[in-house]
């Protein structure tokens, strides 16, 4: 079972989720694909240049796989310190 | 030292276990945050994301020990609700002479301010807003590139 965060402006349209992913959900654009179509509003905050998505906590520029024994976080622009 | 907490922060207390706990620096150059006052903020909420912004801040740490000598780093973050007049960051950096341990308290609270995965919320008139990264912050980033 796969972990979603959720921080800054992506709070305001999800809490955590602990889901078993799709099958077709295999890395980060299929993942952000799926949940833009269960989750109102995410699709907007996922397009923003600024989102930056990890997966188990590293953050990559680059496509990268996902699964079910991942933790993956969106997060909006950083306010800072 | 890292540390991200609820807890509110007393910075004298704080500034004064760090320095003991540098007994042979020859500088110490601390900088704390304070919820400012502007006569309409009633509360900032701070959140974070545990484990990867600790992560994120050791990085900044790292960075700085390679560009100046230090001795001794203390970093103290709030998260959580803060009212006006509650310190927000602790920044203290302990070197063998003041330009290093200034220096290196600048850069950490410029890294801080732009890179730290902290996210702001101000409360003004019962209404809650988010608060955007800004363009100055970026720019105090930028002195320290080559």
């Amino acid at each position: 079972m796969a972990t979603i965060l959720f921080f800054g402006r992506f709070s305001d349209v999800s809490e955590r989720l602990n889901i078993d992913l799709p099958d077709r959900v295999t890395d980060k654009k299929s993942l952000s694909d799926f949940l833009s179509g269960e989750i109102e509003g995410f699709a907007a905050l996922a397009a923003k240049p600024d989102t930056r998505i990890s997966v188990n906590m590293m953050v990559s520029m680059n496509e990268v796989a996902v699964s079910n024994d991942d933790e993956i976080a969106y997060m909006s622009a950083l306010s800072g310190g | 030292m890292i540390r991200i907490s609820e807890l509110p922060i007393n910075p004298e207390a704080e500034l004064s276990a760090f320095r003991k706990a540098v007994p042979n620096a020859g500088a110490i150059g601390s900088f704390t945050g304070i919820v400012r006052d502007d006569g309409e903020t009633e509360h900032l909420t701070l959140s974070h994301y545990p484990g990867f912004t600790e992560r994120q801040i050791e990085g900044f740490l790292k960075e700085a020990n390679t560009r100046w000598m230090l001795q001794g780093v203390l970093i103290l973050h709030r998260v959580g609700k803060m009212t006006v007049g509650e310190p927000i960051v602790v920044v203290a950096a302990a070197s063998a002479h003041r330009r290093d341990a200034f220096e290196a308290c600048d850069y950490l609270m410029d890294r801080l301010k732009c890179d730290a995965p902290f996210w702001k919320q101000e409360t003004v008139g019962g209404e809650t807003r988010w608060i955007e990264p800004r363009a100055q912050d970026r720019s105090d980033l930028n002195r320290w590139s080559p």
